[in-house]
Formats: C-alpha cells, sequence, structure tokens
C-alpha cells in the first residue's frame, strides 16, 4: 500500500504554517511509528523554513515543493525550490562543545534533521536544490503484523 | 497548529511555565512574549512544565538557549520537567542544556534549584 501527499507553497512563513498543518493532517492518517513523524515534522520544517528564510529572496514570491511517499516500510520525502544553491549536508556542524550560553541561537535545524533521518541526498538540478530525505523503516520500528509465529 | 502557555511563580523568583501543543516556527513568537512578562519579574529560575509538548523544533530550541542567555546574570536557573521522549532526544542531539537540568518530577527540579540558589547565595555572602 503507498500513500502520497504533494504540497506547494509560497515562500512565505505563513504558508508554512499552513502547509505543516496538512502534512500533520495526512501524517495522522497513517500508521507510522511516533519517532518516524516527529522526524518527518521536524525535516519539513526545519527545511523548509530554511529555505523561506535564507534561500530565496525574502519579499519575492516562490514556491517549494513537498512529496513524501509511503510505501510499506519506507518513509521519502522530496523537497525542491528554485533558490539560491544550498547543499545542508556541506553545512558546518554547531559547536555543541560551547556552553548554551556562548551559543549563537540558530544553526541547530540542519543537526537535527540530519541526525533524525535515515539517509540525506542533495543535488543541485537545471536551477532548482533538489534534497530528498529517507525516514527510518517502518517496518522495523513499528508493530509487526502478519509475521509468522 | 497552536500552543497554550500557562505560568505561575511557584517561590520567590521561580516561575513555572507549562507549555502544551507544539512549540515551533509558528508559536515561538508567543512564548516569547510570555517569558518577556516573566523577565519584568525578578527571576531566578525557569521551570518548564512540558507534560503536553508534543513538538518541539529548532525555533523551540532557540527559545531555551535565550532563556538560559537571560538568566545568566543572575546566575539563575532553567530545569525542564516531564519530556516526552522524543522531545528529549531532540534536546539531547542539539546537547542545549545538560542531563542535570531535566528532571521527571517537579520535587527533583525544586531541589535543584534550591541547591543552585544556594550556591549562589553563598558565593554573594
Amino acid at each position: 500500500m503507498s500513500e502520497r501527499l504533494e504540497l506547494v507553497l509560497h515562500n512565505d512563513i505563513e504558508a508554512l504554517g499552513t502547509a505543516a498543518a496538512r502534512l500533520g493532517a495526512f501524517l495522522e492518517t497513517l500508521t507510522l511509528p511516533c519517532a518516524t513523524i516527529y522526524a518527518i515534522d521536524l525535516a519539513f520544517e526545519e527545511i523548509v523554513s530554511n529555505t523561506i528564510k535564507y534561500g530565496y529572496v525574502p519579499g519575492r514570491p516562490d514556491r517549494i515543493e513537498v512529496v513524501l511517499t509511503v510505501d510499506a516500510g519506507t518513509a521519502r520525502m522530496r523537497i525542491s525550490d528554485r533558490a539560491n544553491a544550498f547543499d545542508p549536508l556541506a553545512a558546518d556542524a554547531p559547536d555543541l562543545n560551547l556552553s548554551t550560553e556562548d551559543r549563537p541561537v540558530g544553526g541547530l535545524g540542519i543537526h537535527l534533521v540530519k541526525n533524525l533521518v535515515r539517509g540525506m541526498e542533495y543535488r543541485r538540478d537545471g536551477g532548482q536544490n533538489i534534497l530528498t530525505l529517507d525516514f527510518a523503516d517502518a517496518e522495523t520500528t513499528g508493530p509487526r503484523t502478519g509475521e509468522p509465529a | 497548529m497552536s500552543i497554550d502557555v500557562t505560568y505561575r511563580e511557584r517561590q520567590p523568583g521561580l516561575f513555572e511555565l507549562t507549555l502544551a501543543g507544539r512549540l515551533d516556527t509558528d508559536t515561538y513568537a508567543q512564548v516569547e512574549a510570555t517569558l518577556d512578562g516573566i523577565f519584568a519579574n525578578a527571576v531566578r529560575g525557569i521551570q518548564f512544565d512540558m507534560r503536553d509538548l508534543t513538538y518541539l523544533s529548532s525555533m523551540g530550541l532557540r527559545v531555551l538557549i535565550k532563556t538560559m542567555k537571560r538568566l545568566r546574570p543572575v546566575r539563575g536557573t532553567v530545569t525542564l520537567t516531564h519530556l516526552q521522549p522524543q522531545i528529549h532526544k531532540v534536546i539531547e542531539i542539539a546537547s542545549v542544556l545538560p542531563k542535570e537540568n531535566i528532571f521527571s518530577s517537579v520535587e527533583e527540579a525544586d531541589a535543584y534549584f534550591d541547591a543552585m540558589q544556594s550556591k549562589v547565595l553563598g558565593q554573594d555572602g
């Protein structure tokens, strides 16, 4: 069984909230483990908000496309935009050794995503950033059904 | 997408902030506004009750980091209680605050706050 959600949103933070609500409603209909749902939710927010805030020129309307597919055992999300080239895999890791008080308040989003996904692949193609995220195996982390005793 | 924020001063200078819902891009400003109101008082500690917080993103971590920064000059304490597993994981990955500041009960968090405060007072005396 395969489930698919496609979201197209404008590059403004208000649109992010609306799209996140739609994603949340979609995720509720699936029987994925809590940890996988959380990871999808968080990756969506962190990557898309990053693109809106730093990738696109503020105030110049453009769009971001998100496709989430959930097949037996796998969840994959593809996020594409036409913003400035940005490879999150090449982004500097935040310095976690600094005491919290000495740290900059930002820069943790990509770090969280990297640690919560199973795999992440970036390519720049035809002026687009295309990021593909794979999430933990739903079958191995969720309750098993139909297994021989 | 929403959050409910309530707070009370449980001991002089110790404010308990209860968060229910999602702390994210949409809602962090609301929590920051509440904190601004709290910081109009003489604050020694902020205790975040997270039992009904279901989601926290990097914008939520930002709220925690800012709160710690604001408490630093008075050597105040941030404590978190009753974290749901996914929230705990996010805070651990970001290593935002040490394990010693995370508690499963309010009593333990209070004891930690008291211990830290007597240390501060001891140094001042």
